[in-house]
């Protein structure tokens, strides 16, 4: 299954009036909860090791975020961020769901996004970045294949 | 569509199924998903507009 970069305007200097655009691996990511099914962007970073979504993801799949096993994160700022670790059945457009890992946390820095990381997301797809022709390929890895 | 966030800064937006389209946008993910499903999108789906948008190097 092929998906394509997302293309964002970004300014990357504060002083100077200029615009940039720049193209991320953000996909749409569906996930389940009871008779619930929501859409959500998030970004692909192989750097991190779980999915990180916004707590009021959770909120609308009727979830008490913060029921879940309690995690601490660090990024490249080394500030720490809270979450909630659940498991929440999740789909990506042309495979089937599965249940995994997702922290929510109402902490997600307000220059980021929610991303899909190693465990959870990497763990069980094969994904190629074809960053210059704008694609990236998924496929399911093979020790779920049939 | 993306590359027109600018205005949405900071603001939850509904896509389209396609994610062609912004249907809604609101400070609060909840009322931009309830508005899209009553604008008849059947799957909405919600993207948190970075308020800074900035280069990015990592996640958190």
């Amino acid at each position: 299954m092929e998906f394509r970069y997302k293309a964002l305007e970004i300014s990357p200097s504060k002083s100077v009036n200029r615009k940039l655009v720049v193209w991320r691996p953000i996909i749409p990511v569906y996930l389940f909860n009871n008779k619930k099914i929501i859409g959500y962007e998030a970004i692909m970073d192989s750097g991190a090791d779980f999915n990180i979504f916004h707590s009021e993801i959770a909120d609308i799949l009727g979830i008490n975020y913060k029921k879940g096993h309690k995690r601490r994160l660090f990024g490249l700022s080394s500030q720490k961020i809270k979450g909630y670790e659940h498991e929440v059945e999740i789909k990506i457009q042309g495979f089937g769901k599965y249940k995994t890992k997702i922290i929510f946390s109402n902490q997600i820095p307000v220059n980021s996004f929610g991303v899909l990381g190693n465990i959870g997301f990497f763990n069980h797809y094969n994904v190629n970045f074809k960053y210059n022709e704008k694609l990236i390929s998924i496929n399911l890895a093979s020790k779920y294949l049939n | 569509m993306w590359i027109n966030l600018g205005k949405y800064k900071g603001k939850w937006v509904a896509l389209s199924e396609n994610e062609e389209e912004i249907v809604a946008s609101n400070d609060k993910a909840k009322p931009a998903y309830e508005d899209a499903i009553l604008k008849g999108v059947k799957t909405p789906i919600l993207f948190k507009v970075p308020e800074i948008l900035a280069p990015y190097v990592g996640s958190v």
